[in-house]
């Protein structure tokens, strides 16, 4: 989940200036633009920091995409785009230190994974990773160092797990696959394929972004990740570098040039939006960054220090517990001014906490003279969240983050295709809060206006007074606007998604590829049958809608203990208004509190008979009851939680819907999470001024509940890729890995 | 959430027990809710003070039975870090201990009661403030901790 500050860009300075001549985007992401390091008045900077490698279609054709990437060309035309991942411990270097840690490859810079709509992309997995004692996962064998993957976090795509086949066998991005390490390889399975076709030109059903009309978009462009998903452990295998970044699209498939009307009620474009966009789009350097994190110990050197050392990971240092301090040197000693942490602090001087872009601590990121910058952001954190913003140094104005994605999706809701140029603009921000597991695209220009050479430090401004955990203030990186003697008039807009309505050409594709799909009996069962362990869905004819709550504490009937746990309930809501507290709750459609650990059997699966678990069923011709879900998330733990859920995009509810459709009081049922506040709950479309349509609606996977709140979320499942079996947890992966995960199944006729 | 609870300071009419005075007690109560905060004198918040306090008051923390949420209350050294610390407040069944002579807070307890300081509980705990009371008590949910958290202090004499 992201959380944004708003700020028009309407405000954004005018320029003016022809365009640069042309340079492809192949270029820039084979390495072309270097970052070097400059004089700052900062105490050290790190040298030139590395991308991580891109397996595409492009960097295969042109010799430079990374070992174990390959591309294939599939029989629809499209490609498959395949990656190999062994998970292995060995050592890797992370900001001046060689450490051991669990990762991919040998390698902290893992590759993005680069694809189109219509692809496939593919991942083999191999686990040799070392036996490793956990304090985590009480209900597996922890020795074997078991893994898996989520290999689309962010995709609307299918775990292809459907009941009853086995959940634990679908090769889609299903996160029940169990793979040990090679301890033993003839008894156990330690690799596994994972093949994922991303919904094409018009192939997914709109409705999973609630466009009511126009009937089928392609999957949203945008930027998505892959990590380990090992239920116990899967804090440790992420902080120690078992994730990637996944684009859906080119780098720059989200940067667009506005349409310039003579009016805002105009729509003819006066401007040549294709030419002016092609000409933005040459012009901008992609800047790709792994947001990660890690804590070691036993440092042969501080972390200031230029040069090699040597540290231990140390895993299971995953909190900053309120008031904690973590200092970094001025020089002399440990000071506690956040200035000097430039991204890494201390609590002690034999151990450090390092925060990094793609490995590096503190880089420097150039930007030529009319050129500009796209940053694609993931925060692949296992724990920590960071509060971005953009600090000005010497002479250099104050700047803001233009977003152009949010969580893999364009703000907005689907246009239909003769509003594709709707001047919908891009919207700037003084800060943008990424929870752990969310990304951006932010988008920062130096092609405007003429100026001398700019400095910015990109910072996390810590997060404090969100319960019993807080993350600490860090200067990430340093940005330098070189000086610019460019204008530009063209503004940047919104890449919103266009949706089309089903075509009997469209209409018959889909229908035939679906029957190539689901030719098998077997498949056909799938789609028409759930496992014994199924609760009731809700009655969308008596407004019916979830509640998820988040408790600490607590023992399963099988006597593990878990940190968390979760009670899901169906409320049927009546009038008049009132507190949601106050809704009825269906006592016999209420589930837990439970763990995850009440489901796991402790061998790599899951009890889908008992005790009962989350179903959704997708059957629009008769119940349509999977879509546009309200989801009320709430929190009774002292600690900020960031809710997930796979295979799908949510937004957050309005205030009309909560207050006339479910009777739902909203301003004394929010709880201690009430505006001004940095989160939001609900989104008071009262107060918004602008067309509903074209308003910039956050489509998120991940989202902050705060301690004593609830925040109100609505989804929908509606199409196909969703049925399956998968999860809903907190991404705050220490949490998730002490109980905070409950399994869902969907089933149905899309 | 303004729901709002009614201020329950109420005069029970214990006695003080500073040596010497007869000053009427009151009974301030906090209550805890679902929203993670403390209510008290018609306010919620995650951060309450009681700054009104008199030698011999009786201080009554609330868990009403209906909550979905458990909590409890335990005293704080506020560090950093924040540690909690029992030292403050004489416990049911601590009658005669050391803690007799230095604890600013004595639990309430009926004969043979168990404590409910430091645990989470439902229904009602109540703490009398002692004549060693002087400096403020910080205090926290011992669930919810540093989202739910208070101080008592004694109330300051109005200037003649």
């Amino acid at each position: 989940m992201i959380l944004v500050r708003t700020v028009d860009s309407s405000t954004r300075r005018d320029t003016r200036t022809p365009p640069r001549p042309q340079k492809t985007f192949s270029s820039l992401i084979a390495g072309s633009w270097l970052l070097t390091s400059v004089l700052t008045s900062q105490p050290v900077a790190a040298a030139e920091p590395g991308m991580p490698p891109v397996c595409s279609a492009a960097t295969f054709a042109a010799g430079t995409a990374p070992a174990g990437c390959s591309i294939t060309l599939l029989a629809n035309g499209h490609n498959d785009v395949k990656i190999n991942l062994t998970a292995e411990t060995k050592p890797i270097e992370i900001a001046g230190y060689t450490v051991t840690t669990d990762n991919y490859n040998g390698d902290y810079l893992t590759p993005i994974v680069e694809a189109q709509p219509g692809d496939t992309v593919e991942a083999n997995i191999v686990n040799t990773l070392r036996p490793r004692p956990h304090d985590g996962m009480p209900a597996g064998e922890h020795d074997w160092n078991p893994t898996n993957l989520h290999f689309f976090h962010g995709g609307i795509v299918t775990p292809r797990n459907a009941w009853p086949k086995p959940a634990e066998e679908g090769n889609g991005d299903n996160i029940y696959v169990y793979l040990r390490s090679d301890k033993d390889p003839k008894v156990t399975k330690n690799n596994f394929d994972l093949t994922v076709p991303i919904p094409g030109a018009y192939e997914l059903d709109a409705r999973v972004l609630e466009d009511e009309e126009a009937g089928f978009i392609s999957h949203p462009l945008g930027l998505n990740w892959y990590h380990s998903h090992m239920h116990g452990i899967s804090s440790t295998q992420v902080m120690g570098g078992m994730s990637g970044l996944l684009s859906v699209g080119d780098a720059t498939a989200n940067v667009k040039a506005a349409c310039k009307t003579a009016s805002p009620s105009s729509s003819k474009c006066l401007n040549d939006v294709a030419k002016d966009t092609d000409d933005l789009k040459s012009k901008t350097k992609v800047y790709y960054a792994l947001l990660r994190d890690i804590s070691l110990k036993t440092l042969s050197k501080r972390p200031d220090v230029p040069g090699s050392g040597t540290a231990e990971w140390d895993p299971t240092t995953v909190d900053f517990p309120q008031d904690t301090r973590c200092s970094a040197w001025d020089g002399k000693s440990l000071s506690d001014n956040p200035a000097f942490r430039l991204g890494f602090c201390q609590r002690d001087p034999g151990t450090a906490w390092l925060f990094t872009l793609n490995g590096q601590r503190y880089p420097t990121i150039h930007v030529k003279k009319g050129e500009n910058l796209l940053v694609r952001m993931g925060n692949v954190s296992s724990n920590v969240g960071y509060d971005l913003e953009l600090t000005e140094k010497g002479n250099a104005p104050p700047l803001q983050l233009t977003v152009l994605s949010l969580d893999g999706v364009v703000p907005g809701r689907p246009l239909a295709p003769d509003q594709a140029n709707t001047p919908v603009a891009a919207l700037s921000y003084p800060d943008i809060l990424l929870m752990p597991a969310s990304r951006a695209e932010f988008y920062i220009r130096n092609d405007e206006t003429v100026h001398e050479e700019w400095h910015y430090v990109l910072r996390t401004r810590g997060i404090r007074d969100i319960g019993n955990d807080e993350w600490p203030e860090i200067q990430l990186a340093e940005i330098v606007l070189e000086k610019n003697d460019k204008t530009s008039e063209v503004k940047v807009a919104l890449n919103s998604l266009v949706a089309k309505p089903p075509s009997i050409f469209v209409s018959m594709q889909r229908f035939g590829s679906r029957l190539a799909e689901f030719a098998t009996p077997r498949f056909l069962a799938a789609e028409e049958e759930h496992s014994s362990g199924c609760m009731r869905d809700l009655n969308p004819g008596s407004n019916e809608y979830r509640r998820v709550t988040f408790f600490d504490d607590s023992v399963t009937p099988q006597g593990f203990t878990a940190d968390w746990n979760i009670k899901t309930e169906i409320i049927q809501p009546t009038s008049p208004r009132k507190n949601e507290n106050d809704q009825t709750s269906d006592a016999a459609a209420t589930i837990g509190p439970l763990p995850f650990e009440a489901y796991d059997n402790g061998d790599g699966t899951i009890n889908w008979n008992n005790p009962k678990h989350v179903c959704i069923h997708i059957d629009h011709a008769s119940v349509n009851g999977g879509h546009k879900q309200l989801w009320v998330l709430r929190n009774g733990t002292g600690t900020l939680h960031n809710f997930h859920i796979h295979q799908m995009k949510f937004r957050l509810a309005t205030r009309k819907e909560l207050e006339d459709q479910y009777n739902i009081d909203v301003d004394t049922s929010v709880g201690s999470c009430s505006p001004p506040t940095l989160y939001k709950c609900f989104d008071d479309l009262n107060t918004r001024v602008g067309d509903p349509k074209t308003a910039p609606i956050f489509w998120h996977d991940t989202i902050p509940v705060p301690p004593g709140s609830r925040v109100f979320v609505v989804m929908s499942f509606d199409a196909k890729e969703q049925i399956g079996r998968f999860v809903f947890h907190c991404h705050i992966l220490k949490h998730e890995d002490k109980g905070l995960m409950a399994p869902i199944e969907v089933w149905g006729k899309p | 959430m303004k729901n709002r609870i009614s201020i329950l300071c109420v005069g029970v009419g214990a006695l003080a027990l500073s040596a010497g005075t007869s000053v009427a007690a009151d009974t301030h109560v906090i209550v805890a809710t679902d929203d993670l905060q403390w209510s008290y004198n018609g306010q919620k918040s995650q951060l309450i003070t009681v700054g009104d306090l008199k030698k011999g008051d009786i201080v009554e923390i609330q868990v009403p039975d209906k909550l979905t949420f458990a909590h409890g209350f335990i005293t704080i050294n506020t560090g950093p870090p924040i540690t909690t610390t029992e030292d403050p407040v004489l416990k049911c069944g601590e009658a005669g201990g050391p803690k007799e002579k230095t604890a600013v807070l004595k639990e309430d307890c009926a004969p043979g009661a168990a404590s409910q300081f430091g645990l989470t509980f439902k229904g009602s705990m109540k703490l009398i403030v002692t004549d060693k009371f002087k400096n403020d008590v910080p205090f926290w949910c011992v669930k919810h901790k540093g989202i739910m958290r208070g101080v008592l202090k004694l109330q300051i004499p109005t200037p003649r």
